[in-house]
Protein backbone atom coordinates (compact mmCIF):
# COMPACT_ATOMS: atom_id res chain seq x y z
CA UNK A 1 0.00 0.00 0.00
CA UNK A 2 1.02 3.68 -0.87
CA UNK A 3 -0.73 6.63 0.60
CA UNK A 4 -1.62 9.74 -1.38
CA UNK A 5 -2.73 12.99 -1.23
CA UNK A 6 -6.04 13.86 -2.84
CA UNK A 7 -6.35 17.53 -3.73
CA UNK A 8 -9.33 19.02 -4.63
CA UNK A 9 -9.73 22.10 -6.78
CA UNK A 10 -12.45 25.11 -7.47
CA UNK A 11 -15.95 23.45 -7.82
CA UNK A 12 -15.00 19.72 -7.71
CA UNK A 13 -13.97 21.12 -3.67
CA UNK A 14 -17.46 22.77 -3.13
CA UNK A 15 -19.06 19.18 -4.17
CA UNK A 16 -16.77 17.05 -2.04
CA UNK A 17 -16.76 19.66 1.15
CA UNK A 18 -13.10 19.29 1.57
CA UNK A 19 -9.49 20.45 -0.82
CA UNK A 20 -7.04 17.93 0.61
CA UNK A 21 -7.30 14.80 2.07
CA UNK A 22 -4.95 11.58 2.46
CA UNK A 23 -5.97 8.15 1.22
CA UNK A 24 -3.82 4.68 1.52
CA UNK A 25 -4.43 2.66 -1.87
CA UNK A 26 -2.80 -0.06 -3.95
CA UNK A 27 -0.49 0.61 -6.52
CA UNK A 28 -2.23 -0.94 -9.18
CA UNK A 29 -5.65 0.79 -8.02
CA UNK A 30 -7.34 3.73 -10.20
CA UNK A 31 -7.89 7.30 -9.30
CA UNK A 32 -11.64 6.35 -10.01
CA UNK A 33 -11.22 3.41 -7.43
CA UNK A 34 -9.80 5.52 -4.63
CA UNK A 35 -12.13 8.30 -4.90
CA UNK A 36 -15.08 6.63 -5.56
CA UNK A 37 -13.90 4.90 -1.75
CA UNK A 38 -13.67 8.61 -0.51
CA UNK A 39 -16.74 10.10 -2.38
CA UNK A 40 -19.77 7.39 -3.14
CA UNK A 41 -21.24 8.68 -6.64
CA UNK A 42 -18.42 11.52 -7.32
CA UNK A 43 -19.40 12.33 -11.01
CA UNK A 44 -16.03 11.49 -12.68
CA UNK A 45 -17.62 12.58 -16.34
CA UNK A 46 -17.33 15.88 -15.22
CA UNK A 47 -14.08 16.57 -13.79
CA UNK A 48 -10.62 15.31 -15.34
CA UNK A 49 -8.10 13.83 -13.03
CA UNK A 50 -3.97 14.39 -12.86
CA UNK A 51 -1.30 12.23 -10.89
CA UNK A 52 1.57 13.95 -9.78
CA UNK A 53 1.08 17.17 -11.99
CA UNK A 54 0.06 14.75 -15.51
CA UNK A 55 -3.25 14.71 -16.43
CA UNK A 56 -4.22 10.50 -16.83
CA UNK A 57 -7.45 9.03 -17.46
CA UNK A 58 -9.70 8.10 -14.80
CA UNK A 59 -8.97 4.05 -14.93
CA UNK A 60 -5.08 4.16 -15.25
CA UNK A 61 -3.39 2.75 -12.09
CA UNK A 62 -1.19 5.51 -10.33
CA UNK A 63 1.47 3.32 -10.19
CA UNK A 64 4.03 2.65 -7.02
CA UNK A 65 5.71 6.14 -7.16
CA UNK A 66 1.97 8.15 -6.45
CA UNK A 67 2.29 10.94 -3.94
CA UNK A 68 -0.29 13.44 -5.36
CA UNK A 69 -3.73 13.00 -6.93
CA UNK A 70 -6.00 15.93 -8.30
CA UNK A 71 -9.43 16.47 -9.26
CA UNK A 72 -9.92 19.09 -11.10
CA UNK A 73 -13.24 20.78 -12.66
CA UNK A 74 -13.55 22.31 -15.81
CA UNK A 75 -10.45 25.23 -16.08
CA UNK A 76 -11.50 28.51 -16.70
CA UNK A 77 -8.45 30.75 -15.90
CA UNK A 78 -7.41 33.94 -18.22
CA UNK B 1 13.53 31.65 -26.76
CA UNK B 2 13.39 33.73 -23.26
CA UNK B 3 10.03 32.49 -21.08
CA UNK B 4 9.07 33.08 -17.87
CA UNK B 5 5.72 32.19 -16.22
CA UNK B 6 4.68 34.20 -13.17
CA UNK B 7 2.35 33.68 -10.65
CA UNK B 8 0.99 36.80 -8.71
CA UNK B 9 -1.57 37.78 -5.84
CA UNK B 10 -1.44 41.53 -6.79
CA UNK B 11 -2.41 44.00 -9.39
CA UNK B 12 0.12 43.19 -12.88
CA UNK B 13 2.37 45.37 -13.86
CA UNK B 14 4.28 44.52 -17.31
CA UNK B 15 7.74 43.09 -16.70
CA UNK B 16 10.56 44.63 -17.82
CA UNK B 17 11.99 43.63 -21.92
CA UNK B 18 14.95 41.54 -20.29
CA UNK B 19 17.28 41.79 -23.57
CA UNK B 20 17.83 44.03 -26.01
CA UNK B 21 15.46 43.72 -29.45
CA UNK B 22 17.26 44.15 -32.26
CA UNK B 23 16.73 41.27 -33.94
CA UNK B 24 12.66 41.58 -32.73
CA UNK B 25 10.49 42.92 -35.04
CA UNK B 26 7.27 43.02 -33.15
CA UNK B 27 6.14 42.43 -29.60
CA UNK B 28 2.43 41.85 -28.87
CA UNK B 29 1.02 42.43 -25.62
CA UNK B 30 -2.39 40.64 -24.09
CA UNK B 31 -3.90 42.05 -21.15
CA UNK B 32 -7.32 39.30 -20.13
CA UNK B 33 -9.22 42.07 -17.97
CA UNK B 34 -12.30 41.58 -15.92
CA UNK B 35 -15.66 42.31 -17.04
CA UNK B 36 -18.37 43.77 -15.06
CA UNK B 37 -20.78 41.43 -15.85
CA UNK B 38 -20.57 37.04 -16.13
CA UNK B 39 -23.65 35.77 -17.81
CA UNK B 40 -26.24 38.20 -17.35
CA UNK B 41 -24.80 38.89 -13.62
CA UNK B 42 -23.21 42.31 -12.60
CA UNK B 43 -20.12 41.27 -10.36
CA UNK B 44 -17.31 42.86 -7.74
CA UNK B 45 -15.13 40.66 -9.62
CA UNK B 46 -13.73 37.23 -9.97
CA UNK B 47 -11.36 35.23 -7.49
CA UNK B 48 -8.49 33.10 -9.67
CA UNK B 49 -7.22 29.94 -7.78
CA UNK B 50 -4.83 27.32 -9.73
CA UNK B 51 -2.81 24.25 -9.14
CA UNK B 52 0.21 26.30 -9.42
CA UNK B 53 2.91 23.50 -9.75
CA UNK B 54 0.42 21.67 -12.35
CA UNK B 55 0.46 24.99 -14.58
CA UNK B 56 3.46 25.92 -14.48
CA UNK B 57 4.14 22.33 -16.42
CA UNK B 58 1.09 22.92 -18.70
CA UNK B 59 2.15 26.48 -19.26
CA UNK B 60 5.96 24.98 -20.50
CA UNK B 61 4.47 22.37 -22.51
CA UNK B 62 2.24 24.83 -23.98
CA UNK B 63 4.90 27.60 -24.71
CA UNK B 64 7.43 24.87 -26.13
CA UNK B 65 4.75 23.59 -28.54
CA UNK B 66 3.67 26.69 -29.50
CA UNK B 67 7.33 27.91 -29.96
CA UNK B 68 8.30 24.62 -32.22
CA UNK B 69 5.85 26.11 -34.74
CA UNK B 70 6.13 30.02 -34.32
CA UNK B 71 9.81 30.38 -33.04
CA UNK B 72 9.11 33.72 -30.99
CA UNK B 73 12.13 35.16 -29.18
CA UNK B 74 10.49 35.98 -26.15
CA UNK B 75 7.47 34.83 -23.65
CA UNK B 76 6.20 36.26 -20.74
CA UNK B 77 2.97 35.17 -18.72
CA UNK B 78 1.46 37.00 -15.71
CA UNK B 79 -1.75 35.56 -14.48
CA UNK B 80 -3.19 36.83 -11.39
CA UNK B 81 -4.68 34.80 -8.37
CA UNK B 82 -6.88 35.99 -5.54
CA UNK B 83 -9.22 38.44 -6.25
CA UNK B 84 -9.19 40.58 -9.12
CA UNK B 85 -11.85 43.31 -9.51
CA UNK B 86 -13.70 44.64 -12.41
CA UNK B 87 -11.80 46.67 -14.98
CA UNK B 88 -7.82 44.90 -13.52
CA UNK B 89 -5.85 42.34 -15.62
CA UNK B 90 -6.13 38.91 -14.62
CA UNK B 91 -3.91 37.37 -17.40
CA UNK B 92 -0.92 39.70 -19.12
CA UNK B 93 0.98 37.49 -22.47
CA UNK B 94 3.60 39.40 -23.87
CA UNK B 95 5.32 37.59 -27.01
CA UNK B 96 8.00 38.81 -28.61
CA UNK B 97 9.20 37.68 -32.18
CA UNK B 98 11.14 38.34 -35.65
CA UNK B 99 7.75 39.04 -37.53
CA UNK B 100 4.27 39.95 -36.39
CA UNK B 101 2.65 36.99 -37.30
CA UNK B 102 4.57 34.79 -35.62
CA UNK B 103 4.13 37.19 -32.48
CA UNK B 104 0.29 37.38 -33.20
CA UNK B 105 -0.36 33.13 -33.57
CA UNK B 106 1.58 32.69 -30.91
CA UNK B 107 -0.43 35.21 -28.20
CA UNK B 108 -3.64 34.13 -29.93
CA UNK B 109 -2.92 30.08 -29.45
CA UNK B 110 -1.29 30.38 -26.05
CA UNK B 111 -4.45 32.16 -24.80
CA UNK B 112 -7.05 29.71 -26.42
CA UNK B 113 -5.24 26.63 -25.68
CA UNK B 114 -4.46 27.60 -22.23
CA UNK B 115 -8.10 27.76 -21.61
CA UNK B 116 -8.13 24.10 -22.04
CA UNK B 117 -5.53 22.66 -20.06
CA UNK B 118 -3.89 25.05 -17.28
CA UNK B 119 -5.45 24.22 -14.10
CA UNK B 120 -6.41 27.35 -13.21
CA UNK B 121 -10.23 28.35 -11.90
CA UNK B 122 -12.34 31.81 -11.33
CA UNK B 123 -15.29 31.79 -9.08
CA UNK B 124 -17.54 35.15 -9.60
CA UNK B 125 -17.80 37.51 -6.88
CA UNK B 126 -21.17 39.65 -6.42
CA UNK B 127 -21.02 42.83 -6.40
CA UNK B 128 -22.36 43.88 -2.39
CA UNK B 129 -25.89 45.33 -3.89
CA UNK B 130 -27.64 42.27 -5.72
CA UNK B 131 -28.37 38.96 -4.96
CA UNK B 132 -28.13 36.91 -7.81
CA UNK B 133 -26.01 33.56 -7.12
CA UNK B 134 -22.37 33.96 -8.08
Amino acid sequence: MIQVKILAFAQAADRLGWREMLAECAPDESPRAIVERIAPGFDFEWARVAVDCEYMPWDDAVGAVAQEIAILPPVSGG
Amino acid sequence: MDTEVIFIDGPIASPPLGRKLRETGAVVEFHGIVRATEGEAPVAGLFYEAYEPMARKEFARLIADLGERHSPQAVSVVHRLGFVPVGEASLYVRVGAKHRGAALAFCGELVDRMKQDVPIWKTARMRPDTSKPA
